[in-house]
């Protein structure tokens, strides 16, 4: 939204204080009056004694009741004035996440066809190199590989789900077990809770949310010096909001800290990635699919010493 | 496949970019097919009524109407003709709704060029004389298994099978390509749309759940096999019915 709508969104949100503020004022010197005049007719028969100290406890009383009458008001619209602050915020943001993949996709779209004409073109070469030839081939590989990742994540950000009670713990086992096979020199660990109770399902698309704890867990294998290790840990957090958590934490490189916000976004990649493979949008995959389940995502992390990244899943 | 005595088989292109027409029909003759060229949808349509053409390769984006437009008027006029579609690869979507519609496959641009001719291949090797492909048709039926494509159902004698959304599409595209080798980086694509680095196994997730309610034992299987090294393939032979 334009920062015109942000500040009438902000106005429209205080002037119930404003509204209120008179007719109380104006409430209470109606009654005030209507006392007096009443007092002050023929209905002197009914005899009341105004003695002072009960007078003075009654116009406290009421002054007290409009205090924290008003006190109650304002807070109620400073609350609701922050509510709508959010609200705001939160469009613009979502506005701009589409507005950005909407970009992505059509980059990858006008891509297409170039790529394709030099990969059929590279098929075609004759009387050249076989080294030259290759090493262009694998060139025209990366470029639809990254356009193929953009592509991904355009999908991911508005496809369907296909929604299940899913088990995570099952498919925590199931990443480790993958994992295994793709590094010896890591060890990678599986820390899952046995009691009082196992962990919750949550609802969910299975495959995405294996996808997603895959990317952090590759990642975490990537960036680990040999020898290191890779604990996959989750439990179960009551809140409200009642939720799972997954900490997938390393001993590896990590990240710098001015780099920490950086990593999560599409084909961004730390300094400490050089030299690595992969395009850069794990991370961003990996936001994406939290979010849409309802989640948050977040990491911590020390250069030199590793980097944990927490995913909550609402149950 | 190359038969000195017959000509290769007759593939009609329709693709309106010259960058990609340009070095993509000499391709297709080195491999051994004859070409016809078309750069627009509705000349597309005409060219493929043609009798002599055996298989169509039609861009989705083109000037006119697009590749799958003229997919949907050629099979709603009845014709049989294996198509395969040159795809933009957007969501798994896009991808389920080509194979409804009757495309015998699909690839994704930009494609490996040897893909493509083995998938085309792979499509004139099932083609039957005078019947329908298995994509033009609604009803696909292997043994006791039989899956409404229509209506999205599954059969196995006559108990309905539960399947996810997913299952059912691994399951249609099982029973489009039997008897052919499918990689996990292929089923991964039709089913998701796209390849994680890591992250086959949640093909190796979907082919057990139709293991499960077919009942196939992975050790000697009736219904699927898996293809050590390669990948997966449906064994049983498969019959189209009732065309669209």
């Amino acid at each position: 939204m334009s920062p015109v709508g942000e500040e009438r969104a902000e106005r429209g949100a205080m002037s119930p204080v404003r509204r209120w503020w008179p007719l109380l004022a104006g409430g209470l010197v109606l009654v005030a009056a209507a006392v007096v005049w009443w007092i002050n007719t023929d209905h002197r028969r009914v005899y009341l004694e105004f003695e002072p100290a009960l007078s003075i406890l009654v116009v406290g009383a009421l002054v007290i009741a409009a205090v924290v009458l008003l006190q109650r008001q304002s807070r109620r619209s400073r609350q609701r004035e922050a509510e709508a602050v959010a609200r705001v915020r939160a469009e613009a943001a979502a506005v701009h996440r589409h507005d950005r993949l909407q970009l992505l996709s059509r980059l990858d779209h006008e891509l297409k066809n170039p790529l394709t004409a030099l990969r059929l073109g590279l098929a075609g070469v004759t009387g050249a190199e076989p080294a030259a030839v290759q090493t262009l081939s694998d060139q025209v590989d990366r470029l639809s590989r990254l356009t193929g990742d953009l592509r991904k994540l355009a999908a991911l950000e508005s496809g369907p789900l296909d929604l299940v009670q899913v088990d995570l713990s099952q498919v925590l086992a199931e990443v480790v077990a993958d994992v295994g096979d793709f590094d010896d020199s890591v060890r990678v660990e599986l820390n899952l809770p046995r009691g009082p109770w196992p962990l919750p399902t949550v609802r969910g698309d299975r495959d995405l949310l294996q996808a997603a704890v895959m990317n952090v867990v590759v990642n975490a294998v990537k960036f680990s010096r040999p020898g290191g290790l890779v604990e996959v840990r989750a439990r179960e957090e009551p809140g409200p909001p009642h939720r799972v958590v997954v900490e997938i934490a390393d001993t590896g490189v990590g990240i710098a800290p001015d780099e920490v916000e950086l990593v999560w976004q599409e084909l961004a990649r730390g300094r400490q990635a050089h030299g690595r493979p992969g395009t850069g949008i794990g991370l961003a995959l990996v936001q994406i699919v939290v979010r849409r389940h309802g989640g948050r995502s977040f990491l911590r992390s020390r250069l030199g010493a590793g980097t944990v990244v927490t995913l909550e899943l609402p149950v | 496949m190359i038969d000195a005595d017959r000509p290769g088989p007759l593939v009609l292109l329709a693709e309106d970019d010259a960058a990609v027409s340009g070095p993509l029909v000499p391709l297709l003759e080195r491999s051994g097919f004859r070409v016809r060229l078309v750069e627009n949808g509705l000349d597309a349509l005409a060219a493929a009524a043609q009798p002599d053409v055996e298989l169509c390769l039609f861009d989705v984006l083109m000037p006119g109407i697009d590749g799958r437009e003229a997919l949907r008027r050629l099979r709603s006029r009845g014709s049989h003709v294996p198509i395969v579609l040159l795809t933009e690869a957007g969501g798994a979507s896009e991808r389920a709704m080509a194979l409804e519609e009757g495309a015998d496959d699909y690839v994704n641009k930009p494609f490996d060029p040897a893909e493509l001719v083995a998938r085309m291949r792979a499509v004139l090797r099932r083609v039957r004389p005078g019947a329908p492909t298995l994509a033009a048709s609604s009803v696909l039926q292997a043994g006791e298994l039989r899956l409404d494509r229509v209506a999205r159902r599954a059969h196995l004698r006559d108990r309905e099978l539960t399947l996810t959304p997913r299952g059912l599409l691994l399951l249609d595209y099982l029973l489009l390509h039997p008897d052919e080798v499918l990689t996990r980086d292929r089923l991964l694509n039709v089913l998701w749309g796209y390849d994680f680095p890591v992250g086959t196994r949640a093909v190796d997730n979907r082919v057990a759940e139709l293991r499960k309610a077919l009942g196939d034992d992975s050790g000697t299987p009736r219904w699927i096999e898996t293809v050590a090294g390669a990948g997966y393939r449906f064994l049983p032979e498969v019959v189209g019915q009732v065309a669209r």
